[in-house]
């Protein structure tokens, strides 16, 4: 789940976060890998603290849940520091690794939230190396291995070409490029002065794209089902100088043991991130 | 008077020595060894030879002497205990040990037959199992299946909706054990707490001493506890089962999603930096023409920007399925434990951790804005955020896997032996060494008083 999520993660915020990434040079101790950015045509640094829990998709439910899910309620977080440099090949190198927060709550032993939880988790270290991906547990032992193939290659060399210097244009460009989306068969909703929601219309239902206009990126999706009930939905939040911090991923779903509807929610938070 | 005396004398030590003789000369104990259910139990395997092997002068009855097929225990308790105290008569002074189901029989047969004088009982239900009667007992409707069936096969549709193939088999392997378990429910009730065949036996302890071996695990979990069922917990490769989040599944999953974002490698973000470069010169006199100029180049980009967001989303997608896939062993996983602690003698207690208040501001801010989620997160959820303490559930007893502590430990023994580490279905598995061995030697070299002392060769 970890690889899905950094990597669902890095699809919104490496592109949003130039706008305000802190810069740094290669060479910077900031780097937790020494050299990892030498003759790279990009390095990308963050620290992520992942939580997931499970509620009551209406908070009037609260009062209904039973204990299992109670137990399931109770946040879990694991901590991990992504580090990798994508070559002009689009071969990545680089670790992500889990790391202990100070700050990590402290779940009391036998905690019934944590069993068959996450925390478990073996794999506490994946090694890339210019393509080459190892996976280890936290005694170190290797668990697997493989490589990242062409697809990837191709992914992480279209990564790099969309990443450039992030574009402004002025807000009243900005609108028409919004309202130029409804000749594309799109509806747009205006929600306020700093949020728009494109509505896409396809096969399983419809998705609204949410539009930060002051950032002028997207920063939400909701996707919705045929019967226009909501399925899934992510906000990436930003702080007040602008940069990402929280990425919130949302899965509803209808509880196998009540019938009322839930979601299980995963938060990311981010920080220290550095991109060059 | 010298001769009356001889004579006397004579007498006692002949009366002293005849009395003194069986407590004095060398004698075989008679041992009756008893296994749980086969859905709940792997046996004593070689445990009675592993005790000879070490001297111990011990005959099996069932093997040594008497044919395997007079422990039926599918008959029922009663019935079972009825069968097995026939066979004993010509035997006395007999040892039960008794594992989980056994040790009810091996109860009820110390009630009815003189034969038995001592009772060794390793994991056995002596107040019911809470999660037995969960996983077995028909409940009226529907259908009158099991409350456990009926989650079950409610997870098992869910996971079909969610199209969860090629996920961890912790949902099918419990399917697979509660399937056999609810084949016969019949076996099972005299487990069921407050059964009337544990009433009869908890009102009615009888004299025969008894000790109590209690087994608990360290790992709590469903898989692990089936783990140990279907590969003695003796797999070199950890756990097998229900290892959901592992990295071979994540892997599987990574290339599912290589294949569905292989043709666009992009984010709607890089697309929209795109769209703003290429309009980033477009001026016009009236905001109508500037729309239109702008929907003139939208409609040159308009194929890549569709196949780009419809990938992002089904990406996405994907992400929620395999959320929603690992939701369900995550709920079986807790609704199993829940269960296994159901009885009234094991305590949950709270505990506050501190966390962000995440739970709390999603649900301040979505009751405050119920109609406008935009707001929730963006405004509402960042001005809210902070620390606050949440309660843990945290189990205050132990368990084997599948009885609590307090289901095991009956009142009234001689002595309460601890057996950690050991999932139930394998507690009786002993070889030499291990810590039943060591229990059982205590116990046999008399630690829990004459009745239990097996002589050595």
């Amino acid at each position: 789940m970890i690889i899905s999520m950094w990597r669902s993660l890095l699809l919104l915020v490496v592109f949003v976060s130039c706008l305000s990434c802190r810069r740094g040079t290669f060479d910077s101790p900031k780097w937790a890998i020494e050299g990892l950015c030498e003759g790279k045509k990009m390095c990308v640094q963050l620290d992520m603290r992942m939580w997931h829990f499970v509620g009551p998709a209406q908070a009037a439910d609260t009062a209904l849940v039973p204990l299992t899910e109670r137990a399931m309620g109770v946040p879990i977080s694991s901590s991990w520091r992504v580090s990798f440099a994508i070559d002009a090949n689009g071969l990545t190198s680089g670790v992500i690794e889990r790391k202990y927060a100070d700050n990590e709550p402290q779940y009391p032993e036998g905690s019934l939230g944590l069993v068959g939880m996450s925390t478990d988790d073996p794999v506490h270290r994946i090694v890339l190396s210019r393509g080459d991906v190892q996976w280890f547990d936290a005694q170190g032992n290797e668990l697997a291995n493989g490589w990242q193939g062409d697809e990837e290659t191709a992914w992480w060399q279209m990564f790099i070409d969309q990443l450039h210097p992030r574009t402004y244009v002025s807000d009243t460009l900005f609108q028409a490029l919004l309202t130029s989306m409804e000749s594309l068969g799109l509806s747009l909703t205006h929600v306020n002065n700093r949020i728009a929601v494109i509505k896409q219309v396809n096969n399983q239902g419809y998705v609204n794209w949410v539009v930060d206009k002051q950032l002028q990126v997207v920063c939400g999706m909701d996707a919705y089902d045929a019967d226009g009930i909501l399925n899934h939905s992510q906000r990436l939040i930003f702080n007040s100088s602008g940069t990402p911090y929280l990425y919130w991923f949302r899965t509803f779903y209808d509880s196998p043991l009540t019938g009322k509807r839930m979601i299980f929610h995963r938060v990311a938070e981010i920080s220290n991130l550095f991109i060059e | 008077m010298l001769s009356r005396s001889v004579a006397v004398w004579s007498l006692l030590l002949l009366i002293g020595c005849c009395t003194a003789l069986p407590l004095y000369a060398y004698q075989s104990r008679n041992t009756l060894w008893l296994d749980g259910l086969g859905t709940m139990s792997k046996g004593w395997g070689i445990a009675p030879q592993v005790m000879q092997l070490q001297g111990y002068d011990l005959v099996d009855l069932i093997g040594d002497e008497l044919p395997y097929t007079i422990y039926q225990p599918w008959l029922g308790v009663e019935e079972t205990a009825q069968e097995l105290a026939g066979h004993l008569a010509p035997y006395d002074d007999v040892m039960v040990l008794a594992h989980d189901y056994g040790g009810l029989v091996a109860r009820q047969l110390a009630n009815i037959s003189d034969n038995v004088s001592a009772l060794v009982l390793l994991g056995v239900p002596n107040y019911g199992s809470g999660v037995l009667e969960w996983a077995v007992k028909p409940l009226e409707e529907p259908e009158g299946k099991s409350e456990a069936r009926v989650f079950v096969d409610q997870l098992k549709v869910m996971k079909q909706a969610f199209d969860c193939e090629g996920d961890c088999a912790l949902i099918e392997s419990f399917d697979n054990w509660l399937g056999e378990l609810t084949d016969s429910p019949h076996l099972y009730a005299p487990m069921f707490p407050e059964s009337p065949v544990l009433d009869q036996l908890n009102q009615n302890p009888g004299s025969v001493p008894y000790v109590v071996i209690y087994g608990t695990v360290e790992d709590y979990s469903l898989s692990g506890f089936l783990n140990a069922f279907y590969f003695s917990n003796l797999s070199p490769f950890g756990n097998i089962i229900g290892d959901c989040e592992a990295f071979l599944s994540n892997v599987k999953k990574l290339r599912r999603k290589r294949a569905l974002i292989k043709s666009v490698v992009s984010s709607l973000n890089g697309f929209l930096n795109n769209l703003k470069k290429s309009i980033s010169g477009i001026s016009a006199d009236s905001p109508d023409a500037l729309v239109g100029a702008v929907s003139s180049i939208l409609q040159q980009h308009v194929q890549l920007m569709f196949e780009q967001i419809d990938a992002i989303a089904k990406y996405h997608e994907e992400v929620a399925k395999d959320m929603r896939c690992l939701l369900l062993n995550k709920y079986l996983e807790s609704e199993w434990l829940v269960h296994v602690l159901s009885d009234n003698s094991v305590n949950l207690y709270e505990l506050a951790i501190w966390v962000p208040s995440y739970s709390t501001c999603y649900s301040l801010c979505t009751e405050q804005f119920p109609s406008d989620p935009y707001e929730a997160f963006y405004d509402c959820l960042p001005a809210c955020l902070g620390e606050e303490p949440v309660y843990a559930y945290v189990i205050e007893d132990k368990h084997d896997g599948l009885l609590s502590r307090a289901e095991q430990v009956l009142e009234g023994a001689q002595k309460v032996y601890h057996l950690p580490q050991r999932y139930h279905f394998v507690e009786p598995r002993m070889q030499n060494g291990s810590l039943l061995n060591d229990i059982l030697v205590q116990i046999f070299e008399g630690d829990a008083g004459p009745a239990f002392v097996v002589p050595k060769e």
